[in-house]
């Protein structure tokens, strides 16, 4: 069943019960690189797998980028 | 004075948290026209801690990250809470920052005014105290308030990093007599970040006996930014050696450096 999400603060739709990392990797995100946060909890690599997306859940998908 | 003419600089490091500094530069990655010229720009000053910032990664595709290609695993991170506005922000981005970096090193940057860019007192300091209770190595943005220093220390931060002149404006030390206050006044490492614009305001700093510098802006967008890089790091090592030297007393009797007796006199 496809649910709405919020992603990045842009809504979107995935099936309910996806995992982060199934996302990460139909997005062609590498794991890798990103840090996660889930519904404000902070998820580390290791939780990506076991991590599902339900309705209404908030996703951001933050790297590091240049800065001073 | 003792005079000596042993060299402390090769033995000269500069410990912060868990981290050793041999060089004094701390250098910024945000703002370079490309990734070939930051990396160029790191080759040639070749810092031992970089500063970067945490964002959304861009989903569309097409989103220009200047880390691409850049060997992070080289330096000490630093990664800042630039964009935060309050305490609670800057704890939530020390918090993926730390998840994202594995190391507990953090910039505590909470800008109270949108167009100065200038930090928030307030929010300076309760993130710092925050975050030094959670085992953050704590370095702090501020501003050149002594008091504020001060407090910045007493909460816990690790090195306290009073700014120049607003962000991006590379107008040089505005307030050099609160700058050196502020390194005389403080017992952790005092780095002057933001508002330099050329490498001999770094060496000034280091003059006054600074632990270390943060540049970004003065390289990033120089006309030419792995040769400013170059001179920044240069001139960061010049004013720590003349700093541990130790400058000739100031006389405000003009003394002859040539000697006075011996010279041929004339007959006429």
């Amino acid at each position: 069943m496809s649910v709405t999400i919020r992603l990045n603060g842009d809504e979107r739709q995935v099936e309910e019960g996806t995992t982060v990392a199934a996302l990460l990797e139909a997005l062609d995100i590498r794991a890798q690189r990103v840090v996660v946060e889930h519904n404000l909890r902070i998820l580390r690599a290791g939780d990506f797998e076991a991590a599902r997306i339900a309705a209404g859940d908030e996703l951001e998908v933050l790297q590091f980028v240049g800065g001073g | 004075m003792t005079v000596t003419t042993e060299s402390p600089v090769a033995a000269d490091e500069l410990r912060i948290g868990g981290a050793v500094l041999r060089n004094r530069l701390i250098h910024g990655t945000g703002k370079f026209p490309s990734d070939e010229v930051l990396r160029g720009c790191l080759e040639a000053a070749r810092p031992d801690m970089v500063t970067l910032a945490i964002r959304r990664l861009s989903l569309g595709g097409g989103g220009r990250n200047e880390l691409e290609g850049v060997d992070l695993s080289r330096f000490t991170l630093l990664p800042n809470t630039a964009g935060a506005t309050t305490a609670q922000q800057a704890v939530r981005l020390a918090h993926l920052a730390r998840a994202a970096s594995l190391s507990d090193f953090i910039k505590v940057e909470v800008i109270g005014d949108e167009r100065t860019l200038l930090p928030d007192p307030a929010g300076t300091l309760e993130a710092t105290r925050i975050l030094a209770e959670e085992g953050f190595t704590v370095m702090a943005y501020t501003s050149d308030d002594v008091v504020l220093a001060l407090r910045l220390q007493e909460a816990g931060a690790a090195a306290v990093m009073p700014g120049g002149a607003p962000i991006g404006t590379t107008l040089g030390i505005q307030n050099p007599f609160n700058v050196r206050l502020i390194v005389d006044r403080l017992d952790v490492p005092v780095v002057v970040d933001a508002g330099l614009g050329v490498p001999s305001e770094a060496a000034r700093c280091m003059e006054w006996g600074a632990a270390a510098v943060l540049v970004n802006t003065a390289i990033a967008r120089a006309r030419n930014p792995v040769e400013m890089a170059r001179a920044f790091s240069e001139a960061v090592a010049a004013g720590r050696r003349a700093h541990l030297a130790g400058r000739a007393e100031i006389s405000f009797e003009a003394v002859a450096s040539s000697p006075s007796a011996g010279l041929p006199t004339s007959s006429s």
